[in-house]
């Protein structure tokens, strides 16, 4: 690796001045942080913030002394040849090589000079460079190509001649639609002569309606995108109008930084349309674990914590998980930011609900699809101006007294009243329980239920749910008889989550309260059409019936109550009112017309009201349960030095899409090149801190970074049309035996990348060069054959069918993701298993690849296909072979090759000619079962896998 | 460079691939890896992945780990209470219920005796119920750890903290881990392995034998007992070797003329692939065919060829120990007996669980020990948590079966061969088994114990992710060997 080490140093600097970020951050993160660090400042010293590094330690010794590398403790401790004193530490767990010599007096230089501190390159924004001088000026064709040649110069390479058209259109076709060209494209582009020929081919893929599909696939990995729920029963969830909208953002060439607010805050638009709501199930491709006893709200934080980690990984590529425990070991990242950040998604509706509420209707039809997202955000409002009318009254209304009851019952455990009106509880309370309250009474016009957490320390909270499902208010006359009085309507102090307060007055397990947590105290207060008046001996009689639980059948019953009344003659006043009525009705209407619209319910991102937020409290050592100081929404220092304010959702979207970000459009621009090359120019694509790999030609990074924020307007069409056009990408990818001894990862690209389709790639091929290939766009996931017995899943009736006609044959995105268990040749060929954001597939090479691709019936079924395909292009076997071999790789067959088919093809039909058997099992004939072997074999060959 | 000399250098980089192939199988199995992808590992380049290979000596060769998935009762097999008895019906004190939380088990829950009568057993004299009669016989080679915790209460996150450190998803499995640290004994099966029984994967779902961020090629190949034991291991109906053995020489021939054309070492590995996976044909599903095996082996085990079970799984653990699979991971499924039906009773379905696991239990310690592959292979047994010594009144009521809830406090699992000191037992709970108090060994502290027998260290073997240097146990919670059970 030093070769490399070296390569790539020089040129970044003058060499007699040190840099930090070159010479000395690498020693002080191999050497140091792990002691001395974020998550560890032993010695009470910290080598991430400078100021700390020129302050004294515990012992109150200056640690750097700038210009004084003799009075400096940091120095004398790496060269002193006392054991006990030196650094790293030369005893114990920590203990570790000392530094070298050479690393010493880097150090003492560095500290001589002056001790400049600089920001990690990727903390400053990308600056676009003039470009050098050139030796071989003719080469270039962009921008992308002269930073290439500049890179290839230093180290006296040249670039390889360009490849052959078919090479290069072979390898453009996969990389911006994931699927081959056919003959004729090929054929078409071989005797195109115009000086735009290149461009043309690239043009009409671009407006592919298979470039989505492809360009969606990589996103999906970042999105964490699956078909199911995740955990033990992982059920399934519908949730591909998600990937629909990618594969139609990506198709539409949507603007980057549009395509990021959208996903980040599209709800919080001022004015949302369809897109930007499905936008948001990005954040909802987290997991719900519905197994039997786990808590919600343990999951609900998981899941705000994954929103966190994922958005850092994908969109800034910064491993920011790291800070949820501690403050960054490695970057200048204080703990608290991760709090500040999390408080953006900590506020959202959903709660680890089997259902996966909140979620958006999605129906095919453009029009009633604009009509149900315009519901869809109507709706709440208009809960809202219902439940406002009542709200404030509720809220300055002095007059409510507790009610002294005389007669208290519980069906079950043990149900007390206090003296000043409160309910306690004690014992066990199941499901069904219900509460019977009795006692004396005046005329009375409202009821109010106080639910109050049995928690004294907010820290504490929330507690398991408090639901009032169902509150039933009778009069018990002299006789004994009980008769029902109804409610007109019930408010409540703020709404939140999946029940409404009206649900008290009806016998279904939702109601008022607090579910599946009780965050805080509730209010609600149940009305009455017209003033209640209690006769001599009458008296007021209360039912409570709790029917509603959480996964594992935890009861939600009321724990600590209160229940008190008033004559207030304004609520009765309230009922009455044009205004209750006029509002009522317009949300029943918007109601009605909401559920008359049929369709899925796709999981989406929806805020709770400003008077339902949840605080967000940092964890103490990153453990959800032991919490400390509430902190807001805001963004890392670090990446704000404008101390821009982003005080909602929609504002960190926006700082995060804005070209000040320095990272947002570097780390696009990286994965668009790593799709291209096979290698980002930062290798690690999820990760460019300190810890990350070095880039390996910033300059080039930066090139692209800010044509992209510039000149593409963030336009991905127009990134990776530069980067498929420039002369580093049109070059032959054969290397010669030099090059391929000095540079064998290409990583300097002095000849075109070479890599292994995807996953997603390799089945696409097999049906696209068999001729099984189903074209279609979009729509719900499809379940292509797969072996008996793969799915097993715990407690879930759910079914692998396997799809039949053209469905079997759709593009690997379709293919029904199920988390626990995904589909098997997809995760032999290196796809992740979608559980967390991944920010890189690594690529390897092993014998279930060879068994997969040999044996799975899905590439019989392919080659099968192919054969008769090869049947009817000829009857001259050489004829087919050459078919058949262009098909797969789009070049000429040679004759060593042919010669290999040609025998390969003799045996295994003299074989198949003496056992009819076995050639029934493969084929319809011998000849077909001969032909579909050797199908079978061009797929499985390196340059069928290879692009 | 002249035509000789390049033909030359071509011949070895060629065999020089191959021969760090061959050599993956003994050290760091990074020859798996695309040539593209050991830049892409979140590695800088000084952190390369020599520095895992630990140098202990090591006890074990292998491990096979036998997961009882849904965690058996340490009331009824092993964690002998008889305190317990006292309070059988009577209301569980508050002291035991404040600041808990439980799966099933709501307000105040009832005490709950064991249901089976406890004994000695052996010379060395430990405790064991009379649900495992043929088990018993082989209690002196096994050593109980009583005082096993987690701080997980539900399937999936206890399963992921026990198998792969961590609660939540996107960890490597231990087996990854430890395929990653020392490769595989056997280049034509996969290094590490999982067998499922009980008709069900885990609940944590095919994660809890994924490689997380570590390479895909550490992720553990589940096997089957129906149709191929490996999938697409089988050459499609109507393909003979001989004429797999000829496709496969064709790929050769054309691969090696692209590699000529090309220089691209993939397609030099893409070759040796394709041959070991054509020898892995062979050898997988000889390892897999029981029907070889001589009917008194059959009956030791109690096996029945081609079926799903807990005791074919345990014999061929055997097989595959034999044939230096690294890590062989069973879950045996049904395991969960909150009472809530008679299929999960304690006083029903845990009694056939147990009656379906003792005999292969007690064969697998017997046949690795008479073939002496018990020396150098650890067997570990236990679920992902322990279980309440309350009986649960799942929706606040009795309910009409028998059975306890989810315990992270206290659990037993046993161990077994590969230094281990047989016949031992560490660590103990409080008189009603409800939490473990002397000698607390955590999931973590198991892991660390698991990498040591193997020579590993747990915090050495080191894999950077995410901007860290990540270890299985995690740093969260340190984690320590358990020196006291080995001799």
């Amino acid at each position: 690796m030093s070769l490399w080490a070296g390569m790539f140093s020089s040129g970044m600097g003058n060499e007699d001045s040190i840099s930090f970020n070159r010479d000395i951050r690498p020693i002080f993160i191999n050497k140091c942080t792990k002691c001395h660090g974020g998550a560890k400042a032993d010695g009470g010293l910290s080598l991430i913030y400078r100021e700390q590094a020129l302050g004294t330690g515990e012992s109150g010794k200056a640690i750097i002394v700038p210009g004084k590398p003799e009075e400096s403790e940091l120095y004398r401790r790496i060269v002193t040849d006392d054991l006990d004193d030196k650094m790293p530490l030369q005893h114990g767990d920590h203990a570790d090589e000392p530094l070298s010599g050479e690393q010493c007096e880097t150090i003492k230089s560095w500290i001589e000079q002056g001790a400049q501190w600089d920001d990690h390159w990727a903390y400053l924004a990308p600056v676009q460079k003039a470009p050098m001088k050139l030796k071989h000026r003719e080469w270039p064709r962009n921008g992308l190509d002269q930073w290439i040649l500049a890179k290839l110069e230093e180290n006296e390479l040249q670039p390889s001649p360009e490849a052959n058209r078919a090479q290069w259109l072979r390898r453009v076709s996969f990389d911006l639609t994931g699927l081959p060209p056919t003959s004729e494209e090929v054929a078409s582009f071989q005797n195109d002569q115009s000086e735009n020929a290149y461009e043309k081919q690239v043009d009409r893929l671009l407006a592919s309606k298979h470039y989505g599909e492809r360009w969606a696939a990589v996103w999906m990995d970042l999105a964490r995108y699956a078909d199911t729920q995740g955990y033990e029963k992982d059920r399934t969830r519908t949730i591909w109008p998600y990937r629909d909208y990618l594969i139609r953002s990506f198709n539409n060439d949507k603007p980057y930084d549009l395509f990021l607010r959208e996903q980040l805050a599209g709800d919080l638009f001022e004015h949302p349309s369809f897109d930007s709501l499905i936008a948001t199930a990005f954040h909802r491709n987290t997991q719900t674990n519905t197994e039997g006893g786990t808590d919600d709200e343990e999951y609900r934080v998981m899941a705000t914590i994954d929103r966190v980690n994922t958005t850092w990984t994908a969109m800034q590529g910064l491993t920011f998980g790291c800070i949820q425990c501690h403050a960054h070991p490695y970057e200048p990242i204080p703990h608290e930011d991760y709090y500040r950040f999390s408080d953006y998604f900590n506020s959202s509706e959903d709660a680890d609900l089997d259902n996966d509420y909140p979620t958006l209707k999605f129906n095919g039809d453009p029009q009633q699809q604009k009509e149900a997202a315009r519901l869809f955000l109507e709706l709440p409002k208009l809960k809202q101006s219902v439940n406002n009318l009542g709200k404030d009254l509720l809220a300055n209304d002095q007059s409510f007294t507790p009610i002294k009851f005389s007669h208290i019952r519980s069906s079950h455990g043990k149900l007390t009243q206090q003296e000043s009106g409160e309910f306690r509880t004690s014992g066990t309370f199941p499901p069904g329980t219900n509460y019977t309250l009795q006692a004396d009474a005046d005329e009375i016009t409202a009821l109010k239920v106080t639910i109050t957490p049995e928690a004294e320390n907010p820290a504490e909270l929330p507690e398991r749910g408090s639901v009032l499902s169902q509150f039933v208010l009778q009069v018990k006359k002299t006789d004994g008889k009980l008769v029902t009085v109804d409610f007109s309507n019930v408010f409540a102090d703020s709404l939140s989550g999946p029940y409404e307060p009206k649900h008290s007055l009806n016998k279904s397990g939702a109601g008022f309260g607090g579910y599946p947590k009780l965050f805080k105290q509730r209010e609600a207060v149940f009305v009455l059409k017209k003033p209640l008046k209690f006769a001599k001996g009458e008296q007021i009689s209360i039912f409570i019936q709790h029917r509603a639980t959480t996964t594992g059948g935890q009861a939600c019953t009321l724990r600590r109550f209160t229940v008190s009344t008033t004559n207030n003659p304004a609520w009765i006043e309230l009922s009455n009112s044009k205004a209750l009525a006029t509002a009522n009705q317009q949300l029943n209407k918007a109601n009605s017309a909401y559920n008359a619209i049929k369709g899925h319910n796709v999981p989406v991102l929806v805020d709770r009201g400003q008077d339902a937020r949840r605080e967000t409290r940092l964890f103490i050592g990153g453990l959800w349960l032991n919490k400390g100081d509430i902190h807001t929404m805001g963004v890392p220092e670090l990446l704000n030095p404008a101390n821009m304010q982003q005080s909602t959702r929609l504002e960190m979207a926006d700082w995060m899409s804005s070209p000040t970000n320095p990272l947002t459009a570097r780390v696009m621009v990286n994965r668009l090149f790593a799709e291209l090359f096979g290698r980002g120019i930062v290798a690690t694509l999820g990760d460019f801190g300190s810890t990350g790999e070095s880039p390996t030609n910033l300059e080039l990074l930066d090139h692209l970074a800010v044509e992209f924020q510039t000149k593409q307007k963030w336009s991905m069409k127009q990134a990776l049309k530069e980067m498929v056009l420039s002369a580093t990408y049109r070059q032959d990818n054969a290397a010669s035996i030099e090059l391929a001894h000095s540079d064998p990862k290409n990583i300097l690209l002095a000849r075109g990348p070479r890599t292994r389709l995807s996953a997603e790639m390799i089945r696409d091929n097999a049906l696209a060069t068999s001729g099984l290939f189903t074209p279609q766009v979009g729509g719900a996931s499809v379940m292509p054959p797969q072996p008996d017995g793969i799915w097993q899943t715990v407690y879930s009736g759910e079914k692998w069918t396997t799809a039949e006609g053209p469905q079997r044959y759709r593009r690997a995105i379709y293919t029904f993701w199920k988390r626990t268990s995904p589909y098997p040749s997809m995760l032999t060929f290196d796809a992740p298993s979608r559980d967390v954001c991944a920010p890189q597939r690594i690529a390897t090479n092993t014998p279930l690849h060879a068994l997969t691709t040999l044996n799975d019936p899905v590439f019989l079924e392919c080659s099968q296909a192919l054969a008769k395909r090869l049947t009817k292009h000829s009857s001259s076997l050489s004829e087919q072979l050459s078919h058949g071999f262009h098909l797969v790789s789009q070049q000429a067959i040679s004759n060593e090759a042919l010669d290999a088919l040609s025998d390969l093809h003799a045996k295994v039909l003299k074989d198949f000619v003496a056992n009819k058997e076995n050639a029934t099992s493969i084929g319809d004939s011998p000849e077909h079962a001969a032909l579909t072997i050797i199908a079978n074999t061009l797929l499985n060959l390196d340059v069928a896998l290879t692009k | 460079m002249n035509l000789f000399q390049q033909l030359q250098h071509d011949t070895l980089l060629h065999q020089s691939r191959r021969q760090f192939l061959s050599k993956c199988v003994a050290g760091v199995g990074s020859a798996w890896l695309s040539s593209m992808a050991d830049n892409a590992l979140g590695a800088s380049s000084s952190n390369s992945l020599d520095s895992t290979l630990a140098h202990i000596a090591p006890k074990a060769k292998r491990v096979i780990f036998l997961h009882m998935a849904g965690a058996p009762s340490q009331l009824e097999l092993f964690d002998y209470k008889p305190e317990l008895a006292k309070y059988d019906g009577k209301d569980t004190p508050e002291e035991y219920l404040a600041g808990q939380r439980f799966a099933f088990i709501q307000g105040v829950p009832k005490l709950l005796n064991t249901i089976y009568p406890f004994h000695q057993a052996g010379e060395s004299g430990q405790w064991i119920s009379d649900r495992l009669p043929m088990f018993e016989k082989v209690i002196d080679e096994v050593c109980f750890i009583k005082s096993m915790h987690t701080n997980q209460f539900n399937h999936a996150p206890a399963q992921l903290l026990l198998h792969t450190g961590n609660a939540n998803l996107g960890n490597p499995s231990i087996g990854s881990w430890v395929t990653y640290g020392l490769g595989s004994l056997n280049e034509n099966l996969p290094g590490y392995i999982s067998l499922v029984s009980g008709g069900k994967t885990p609940s944590a779902g095919k994660s809890i034998w994924g490689s997380g961020f570590l390479p895909s090629v550490y992720q553990g190949v589940q096997c089957r007992s129906k149709g191929d034991p490996v999938l697409y291991l089988s050459n499609p109906k109507g393909v003979s070797t001989d004429m797999r053995k000829n496709c496969v020489d064709a790929i050769t021939k054309i691969n090696q003329q692209a590699h000529n054309e090309t220089n691209d070492p993939e397609a030099l590995t893409r070759i040796s692939q394709y041959e070991m996976a054509f020898k892995m044909q062979i050898h997988a599903n000889e390892a897999f065919d029981l029907n070889d095996e001589p009917e008194h082996i059959h009956e030791l085990y109690g096996t029945q060829p081609g079926k799903e079970s807990f005791a074919n799984n345990c014999l061929l653990a055997r097989r595959l120990a034999e044939r230096g699979v690294r890590y062989i991971q069973l879950f045996d499924w049904g395991w969960d007996s909150h009472g809530a039906a008679g299929s999960e009773a304690l006083n029903e379905g845990f009694k056939k669980k147990c009656e379906a696991v003792d005999r292969p239990m007690y064969a697998l310690l017997t046949d690795l020990k008479q073939r002496g592959l018990l020396e150098d292979t650890l067997v570990v047994w236990g679920g992902e948590f322990g279980r309440t010594p309350m009986r649960e009144n799942r929706g606040g009521d009795e309910m009409k079966f028998i059975g306890r809830d989810h315990n992270p406090g206290a659990f037993t699992m046993w161990l077994a061969g590969a230094g281990i000191k047989p016949g031992f037992t560490l660590g103990e709970t409080d008189p009603i088994g409800y939490k473990a108090t002397h000698d607390r060994v955590s999931t973590q502290d198991l892991q660390a114990t698991i990498l040591h027998s193997l020579g590993l260290k747990h915090n050495k073997l080191t894999y950077p992710f995410q901007g860290l240097d990540q270890t299985l146990p995690g740093v969260t919670e340190p984690a320590r060997v358990v020196d006291e059970i080995f001799a």
